[in-house]
């Protein structure tokens, strides 16, 4: 044993060393995913690791461009309106607490089963806090099955989710035959029975109940927000608020001039005088400076309720930024937000933690929280731009004439796949013809809706499974692992990919992991001798399902806030959940597909 | 010739057609095709799809991200304000500078991003030198399409070129095998410009952007579109902001900016407030504005359908389209309603919406209910069509118009007083319509298009009360003269022109749909396309690539639109804050990519991605930057036309149009079978974009060249350098489109031009190729 690292060849110890490197990279955080791909893919390629044929086969894999035509699809039954609909239709049959969380689970699963799990989560958050709100139940209780069941769904079929395709596409490389459209179902189903079963009998104790709280305490705001007046001699005198350049030179809005009747909200060019009485919003040294600076007398009573921010027509609503929304990543001064959108943000929750200071500086992830202050028409506008979700708010997107045409297309993209008479990748790209020759998408809409950061991440993420077999580093890691685990048979070893995909794909992305893991379980079959269909079905179910952190899985990300969660929700009901998952894995794996 | 081969060129003229015809997006035809191709078995699955991984679109998308990293970074800025310092005034030299400096960035940047980069600067120095840009932006276009030509990554079709030859086991061309001829075609474009073309260029004073603003609202044909009115004393709209007043929705105007005794021109917003004494500077249509004034002193009185046979003779009729109508698919002044049936509609209910505005140019719906008024008799006779379902006969058809009927009595001195129902434009303008009326108290009569009002009458009115009701509050304005353009321009606020940028989300889009005016803070005054400028209508109006808009607002507003993807400024306030600190890191990473290549280490391809992956770890750009810069269009049907050209070499199509070719010129020499390639080539290119001509032509060019033995390299040389002489349209090429709105050209400009340098590119091509590529 001990002359194993001898048999390595050099091509597979730095196979093994840009492996490492990649998975610091996206543990980190510190680069997006989809450079730390493409970095990798570029080292690859740079030190002769894989032939150019191969490293950009992962453009022109199946995997990759059905997910591309899927998000296609998704964007176009998302215009129609069609799944808003359905998430209608739930908020009306949701009558209690069960009723409600079987509705919820039932569609999203169905829902999500056929298209992109983001975007219907994206579609359902706003409708499950209307639904909370108007059966006076907590939100938190209701998202996180939310989030889950959009995972269960995702493994009922192999369109689901885009693991199940990178898998299946390495099963067909690797000589085992790509996997059939329903082929998951019945895992997929006894996988969402359980998930459906565990929430009605333990979800009441296991969710938290977190009630709506004021959004200026939920956001901190009260610290931030205060009155001043205007006394005597003070240079504010005779000069309107833009021109007191309070914003520019010290970071305080003027959120409104009280006492002036016909006011109105953050007012620009109201002239201010002497004893108005100024709402400001600013950080306390910010506030202090101002008060010295410009011989303000701060109301040392003042508490904020939300009733003061909201006025006749301007109204305080939060708002999450939604997959592939353009703000992520930029700041808000960057997008000159209250020029642009004209609303005001007031405050930020990332994480359930929230942001006051330095506002405007902050990039902006998937599913930070906006409060946003803003005129009715504003918020109206703001509830159609596809960049937010706009949190108990009816989403904008009327349900349009081609509805049932989008839904008929889709219908024959997954007959024709699950009929084997063509494989998927075909179906899809002519379902995503279909909606551009009926002009239900035009084509740089179509161009629009492809989730580029996942496409490029798969594409470059492949070609490093593909080094490590050819270069024998999965072999080696197979090897490795047989000589720890491979006498107690192959349930045991099946049970064990299970559990470090999962860990994997809760720490870093599926993806990664299940390209980095797949090439490893075959060898390991190969090596031990049995099938290696059960081992890629375990990596497929343990990476579409992140159960346990909030950042294992978007979904689980766009509901930390809006569900007002804490880390460790997730994992009180996670990784029971998971665990739960695990075990009728192993049992039932083995027997759907045979060693 | 088997059926396989039939049904494939059946396809391949297919494809042609809806190619030239424009009809689908090119890509989508593109798609369609290789649907059609892997449905017929043509090419498997998985075949079908290695367009998407070849070396063409891998280079294609790395020299995307490059580019866009040397524009990032300001390096392309940087050549264009040297470009601005360092050439004099004078035509001549002005072009020739313009066209070597385009033609050197767009060697190594793609076209498109070369030409759009340059375009502020070139707006700038003509505006400097006096001249019409006409004189400057289509050289610039050109310059940068040429020099695209000198290196194999210059442009899609040499890189697709030499991707095919590669994929055929061919040593590929080399970075800088085109050099010699594309350094040639790009001094003999610059010669024909700076010789026949200064002749053919446009000098068109008319074109936007020449020299200062007073002549850029003359050349958009504004004088007419502004006026001024002033808010008198004791006025409704003192003390009211601007979004209460409502003017453009009420009036039909747009508030330029306010001209405030004692203070400065400001640009309003919709909370700034009104004074009584303000004057507004206003666009607007000024005759539609006087005839929506003739309503003022109107007094409306509300009634119930109750009060209504006061007028006596009448009733109403509510009645359903049916499917089988002829009305349905018309609307009422296509059917010319009032005066065929003798009944007036003011209303029309369609599902659970009533119409009521804008009734005449309505298209009729079958299942619409259109409630109408008239006398018994007439409606007895609508009864019997067959068109109609009358669902109800009497005032209670009224129900769903309850609120909106009035009777309005015109004052003595009103301006309708003497004109015609049709003539007052009520309906048209303030959304009234007028159903009856009822004169010197004598029973009413219905309103025929050419009655003609008189004072004292009442009219029974069907309109949003409210609505009309605040305009007769607002009424009392003084409309003033027209102004002179200076007023348009201060020190805190001027005018400009913006181009759309290329992939410019606001493509198809209108102003209303983007909040213009509010998202920008900046106003749209007019609109130049295909030569002549649209002043009205431009809240609707769709952008399209190549339009040029005149906008108007404070500077500082201006300065942000500068750094907004989708706009380019042109004006110095247009160039954007850029990562200077970074420009090294992309330079290195540019000249890593040649050294690469040159040195032999890696081919092209995987040296361009290596290079592309460095400037993003860099951080020149970010991945968002990125997946903007690329031009997933070309990409695409790139990528989606591969696979034509294998299933052509596969079924022997190919073969078979080379014999054709041959059998044809074959007697001529293979001279003349090169000339055939050329022209071809340049054919296909005006259409299609030049890659995918190279795509589709290359089977045929590399079958020809092993059957009569001549060399490969010359006629793929040919051909991709032919594809991209791309001049005669302004769709021939986007870098030619984006100028189109800039320049103020018109089609015709470009086959003036571009068709004598077509063939100057042409000549020199089949003179050159074949002297340093023996055939």
């Amino acid at each position: 044993m001990n002359d194993r690292p001898e048999d390595m060849t050099t091509e597979a110890i730095m196979v093994l060393a840009i492996l490492v490197g990649t998975i610091i990279l996206f543990v980190s955080e510190k680069y997006p995913l989809d450079l730390v791909a493409m970095i990798g893919l570029a080292v690859l390629l740079a030190l002769g690791l894989i032939t150019p044929q191969e490293g950009f086969s992962g453009f022109s894999n199946p995997a990759t461009l059905t997910v591309a035509a899927m998000f296609v699809l998704s964007a176009g039954l998302q215009k129609t309106g069609a799944t808003a609909a359905v998430g209608r239709l739930m908020v009306r049959f949701g009558r209690n607490y069960y009723t409600s969380l079987v509705v919820i689970m039932g569609t999203i699963t169905v829902m999500s089963a056929f298209v992109n799990n983001t975007a219907a989560v994206a579609v359902f958050i706003p409708l499950v806090t209307i639904l909370a709100n108007r059966r006076r139940i907590s939100a938190s209780k209701l998202l996180i099955p939310l989030s889950y069941a959009s995972q269960f769904g995702g493994v009922c079929t192999l369109i689901g989710t885009s693991t199940n395709l990178l898998v299946s596409s390495i099963s067909e490389e690797a000589g085992y035959g790509s996997f059939s459209m329903f082929e998951f179902s019945r895992m997929g189903l006894i996988l969402f029975v359980a998930g459906a079963a565990f929430f009605l009998l333990l979800g009441r104790w296991l969710l938290p109940d977190r009630q709506m709280r004021e959004f200026a305490a939920a956001y901190h705001l009260g610290e931030y927000v205060t009155e001043m007046r205007i006394r005597r001699g003070s240079p504010l005198i005779g000069k309107s608020v833009l021109e007191s350049r309070l914003g520019e030179e010290h970071d305080v809005t003027v959120l409104r001039v009280m006492q002036t009747g016909e006011s109105g909200w953050a007012p620009l060019r109201q002239v201010l005088e002497q004893d108005h009485v100024l709402l400001v919003r600013g950080s306390l040294p910010n506030l202090m400076r101002v008060r010295g600076a410009m011989r303000l007398e701060m109301n040392v009573d003042f508490k904020l309720r939300d009733e003061t921010l909201q006025l006749e027509d301007i109204r305080v609503v939060q708002a999450l930024v939604s997959p592939g929304s353009s703000l992520i990543g930029h700041t808000l001064k960057e997008l000159d937000f209250r020029s642009h959108y004209h609303a005001l943000v007031l405050a930020m929750q990332r994480r359930s933690e929230a942001i006051n200071d330095k506002l405007s500086t902050v990039a902006l992830r998937l599913g930070d929280a906006l409060l946003i202050q803003a005129h009715e028409a504003e918020i109206r506008a703001l509830r159609r731009n596809s960049d937010f979700i706009v949190l108990n708010e009816v989403p904008g997107a009327p349900l349009r004439r081609k509805a049932p045409l989008v839904i008929a297309i889709l219908v024959a993209v997954v007959g024709l796949a699950a009929f084997d008479v063509f494989p998927i990748l075909v179906t899809a790209l002519l379902g995503c013809v279909a909606l551009l020759v009926t002009r239900v998408l035009h084509i740089e809409e179509a161009y629009h809706a492809i989730n580029w950061q996942v496409i490029f991440l798969l594409a470059g993420i492949l070609p490093l499974g593909l080094a490590m077999q050819t270069s024998g580093a999965a072999g080696y890691l197979a090897e490795r692992a047989v000589g720890m685990v491979g006498d107690i048979g192959p349930v045991a070893v099946l049970a064990v990919i299970y559990l470090m995909t999962s860990i994997m794909t809760d720490t870093m992305t599926n993806a990664a992991a299940a390209v980095l893991l797949a090439p490893i379980a075959i060898s390991t079959a190969e090596q031990i001798g049995v099938d290696p269909r059960p081992f890629l079905m375990a990596i497929t179910f343990a990476a579409s399902t992140g159960f346990s952190t909030p950042v294992g899985y978007q979904t689980n990300t766009m509901i930390y806030n809006p569900g007002g969660y804490k880390y460790t929700d997730f994992l009180r009901t996670g990784v029971p959940l998971s665990l739960l998952f695990w075990v009728l894995s192993v049992i039932f794996i083995p027997r759907f597909w045979a060693f | 010739m088997t059926w396989q081969i039939a049904i494939l060129i059946l396809l391949l003229a297919a494809m042609a057609y809806l190619f030239l015809t424009a009809r689908l997006p090119v890509d989508l035809t593109a798609f369609l095709g290789l649907v059609v191709l892997i449905l017929g078995g043509y090419v498997g699955p998985t075949e079908a799809f290695t367009g998407f991984a070849s070396p063409a679109v891998i280079t294609m998308l790395s020299i995307f991200i490059l580019s866009a990293s040397l524009l990032y970074t300001g390096i392309a800025d940087l050549v264009a304000s040297a470009v601005y310092r360092l050439v004099g005034g004078r035509e001549i030299p002005l072009i020739i500078t313009l066209m070597l400096v385009s033609g050197v960035l767009s060697a190594f940047m793609n076209n498109i991003a070369a030409t759009a980069v340059l375009m502020p600067a070139v707006a700038a120095i003509a505006r400097r030198a006096g001249l019409s840009p006409s004189r400057l932006m289509m050289p610039l276009a050109f310059g940068s399409i040429l020099g695209g030509t000198t290196t194999m990554v210059g442009t899609p079709p040499n890189i697709v070129a030499a991707s095919i030859l590669a994929e055929r086991d061919l040593e590929p061309f080399g970075l800088f095998e085109f050099t010699p001829i594309g350094g040639l075609l790009l001094g003999g474009g610059i010669l024909f410009m700076v010789t026949l073309g200064k002749r053919l260029l446009p000098d068109r004073l008319a074109g936007p952007g020449v020299a200062e603003s007073s002549d850029l609202t003359h050349i958009y044909h504004l004088e007419e579109q502004l006026f001024t009115i002033r808010i008198p004393r004791r006025s409704p709209l003192d003390q009211v902001t601007l979004g209460q007043a409502n003017l453009s929705g009420a009036l039909g105007i747009q508030v330029v900016s306010i001209h405030r005794p004692g203070a400065k021109n400001f640009v309003p917003e919709a909370d700034t407030m009104l004074k009584s004494g303000d004057v507004l500077l206003v666009e607007g249509r000024l005759p539609d504005l006087e005839d929506i004034l003739r309503v003022r002193g109107m007094e409306l009185q509300r009634t119930t359908t109750r009060e209504i046979p006061r007028i006596r003779g009448f009733t109403a009729i509510r009645a359903e389209i049916l499917e089988s109508s002829e009305l349905a698919g018309k609307s009422l002044k296509e059917i010319d309603f009032r005066r065929r049936y003798q009944v007036v509609i003011v209303g029309i209910e369609r599902g659970d919406l009533t119409i009521r505005e804008g009734l005449a140019s309505e298209v009729l719906r079958p299942g619409d209910r259109i409630i109408g008024l008239g006398t018994r008799a007439e409606l007895n006779r609508m009864q019997s069509d067959r068109g109609f379902l009358v669902k109800n006969l009497g005032l209670a058809a009224l129900k769903s118009l309850e609120d909106h009927l009035s009777v309005a009595k015109v004052p003595p001195g009103s301006s309708l007083v003497g004109s015609t129902v049709e003539d007052s434009r009520l309906s048209e303008l303030v959304g009234v319509t007028i159903g009856a009326i009822v004169h010197n108290g004598v029973a009413g009569k219905l309103a025929s298009p050419d009655h003609v009002i008189e004072e004292g009458d009442w009219l029974l009115v069907a309109c949003d009360t409210e609505r009309v009701e605040h305009l007769v509050r607002i009424g009392e304005i003084e409309v003033e003269a027209q102004v002179d353009a200076d007023d348009l321009q201060s020190e805190d606020f001027g005018i400009v022109e913006v181009a759309l940028a290329p992939r410019s989300a606001a493509v198809r889009k209108t102003p209303r749909d983007l909040e213009f005016r509010n998202r920008y803070g900046l106003q749209l005054l007019a609109v130049w396309r295909d030569g002549r400028s649209i002043c009205t209508g431009l809240a609707d109006i769709r952008f399209q690539l190549g339009d040029a808009l005149l906008v108007q607002g404070p500077w500082e507003r201006i300065r942000l639109l500068g750094s907004h993807p989708d706009f380019l400024v042109l004006s110095p306030e247009g160039l954007r804050p850029r990562r200077h600190n970074k420009a090294p890191l992309a330079l290195g990473a540019m000249l890593l990519m040649v050294g690469l290549v040159v040195s032999g280490v890696q081919p092209v391809h995987v040296a361009a991605f290596i290079a592309a992956s460095l400037v993003l770890l860099f951080r020149t750009v970010t991945m968002e930057e990125a997946y903007r810069a690329i031009e997933w269009r070309t990409i695409f049907l790139v990528a989606a036309v591969l696979p034509v050209g294998f299933a052509m070499e596969r079924t022997g199509a190919a073969e078979l149009m080379v014999n054709q070719v041959i059998g044809i010129l074959g007697p001529l020499g293979d001279y003349a079978i090169f000339i055939a390639l050329v022209l071809l080539a340049s054919l296909l290119s005006q259409a299609l974009d030049g890659a995918p001509a190279v795509v589709l032509l290359a089977p045929v060019a590399l079958q020809t060249a092993e059957q009569l033995g001549m060399s490969p390299y010359s006629v793929m040389m040919g051909v991709s350098l032919a594809a991209s002489a791309a001049f005669m349209t302004p769709f021939s090429h986007k870098a030619n489109l984006l100028v189109m709105g800039a320049g103020g050209y018109r089609s015709i400009d470009y086959a003036r031009v571009g068709t004598p340098l077509t063939f100057v590119v042409l000549g020199i091509l089949v003179w050159l190729v074949p002297a340093l590529f023996p055939l």
